[in-house]
């Protein structure tokens, strides 16, 4: 007899396939865990921030934790931007039905989707996260800062913004990513 | 249970295929995707033929960036 609890669920089939016809959908599964990893960075970069308040750091700690929360931003801007740009080239190519449960034409909305909701949402976050940080940064450090470590920052923000910059012209799939539409193609 | 091309079916009719396969503190995890709506991902403990959806949000990137790590 088993004994299942509420919230558990029991798998009561195993069926082999061919990569073929899930390796579509296992790209879109595999942005998705890109994306909850990114999130996962953030978070994490976000509650250890929140164990020393920036009154009680120093300038230049307060600039080292900018660096991971602007790359992770810096991720999932790319990830949003390769999946709604992998979809876009798609949609214009013939859609055909695939054996699957998934059509084509659904997987693409599917990948569109995710690709819209990431970049929204690092739209929402970069916009909230950005003006939060800068504004508790001058009012923390501005009184004390000195011309240095204000050219510092400068170049720091200047930095990142090219970064975005250049990422929005030219971006790089993962290479997992490219793996999986490597192995798709074949 | 290996991670390439299987599709399980749950006790509700679901279907998922694994995306990812992640040993966490002795413990296997499995990240989901839904064959029929590929919205619907999730991670989820495996213990034998029973699977348990996880929802709390820390141990969720706890897990999710032990993954990355490999």
């Amino acid at each position: 007899m088993n004994h299942i609890k509420d919230n558990e669920l029991e798998i009561i089939n195993l069926e082999k396939t061919s990569e073929e016809k899930i390796s579509k959908l296992k790209k879109i599964g595999i942005i998705g865990l890109e994306a909850t990893l990114i999130t996962a960075s953030l978070y994490t970069t976000f509650t250890t921030t929140s164990m020393m308040t920036l009154d009680e750091m120093e300038w230049y700690n307060q600039i080292a934790l900018m660096i991971p929360t602007i790359t992770s931003l810096c991720e999932t801007y790319k990830l949003g931007k390769y999946a709604y740009n992998e979809i876009k080239e798609q949609e214009e190519s013939e859609l055909e039905i695939i054996d699957f449960n998934i059509t084509e034409k659904n997987e693409h909305k599917e990948l569109k989707k995710i690709g819209k909701n990431t970049w929204d949402w690092i739209k929402g976050i970069g916009a909230v996260g950005s003006i939060l940080f800068i504004t508790n940064l001058i009012k923390d450090i501005a009184p004390m800062i000195t011309p240095y470590q204000l050219a510092g920052l400068i170049m720091a923000l200047s930095f990142n913004v090219i970064h975005i910059r250049n990422l929005d012209n030219k971006y790089e799939p993962y290479d997992e990513i490219k793996e999986l539409i490597k192995r798709s193609e074949k | 249970m290996k991670e390439e091309n299987i599709i399980l079916t749950l006790s509700d009719g679901s279907k998922y295929i694994i995306v990812k396969e992640i040993t966490y503190q002795n413990q296997n995890y499995l990240y989901l995707i839904n064959t029929e709506n590929a919205s619907d991902q999730i991670l989820c403990e495996i213990n034998q033929n029973k699977i348990k959806k996880i929802t709390d949000l820390k141990l969720v990137n706890e897990i999710i960036l032990k993954a990355q790590e490999k």
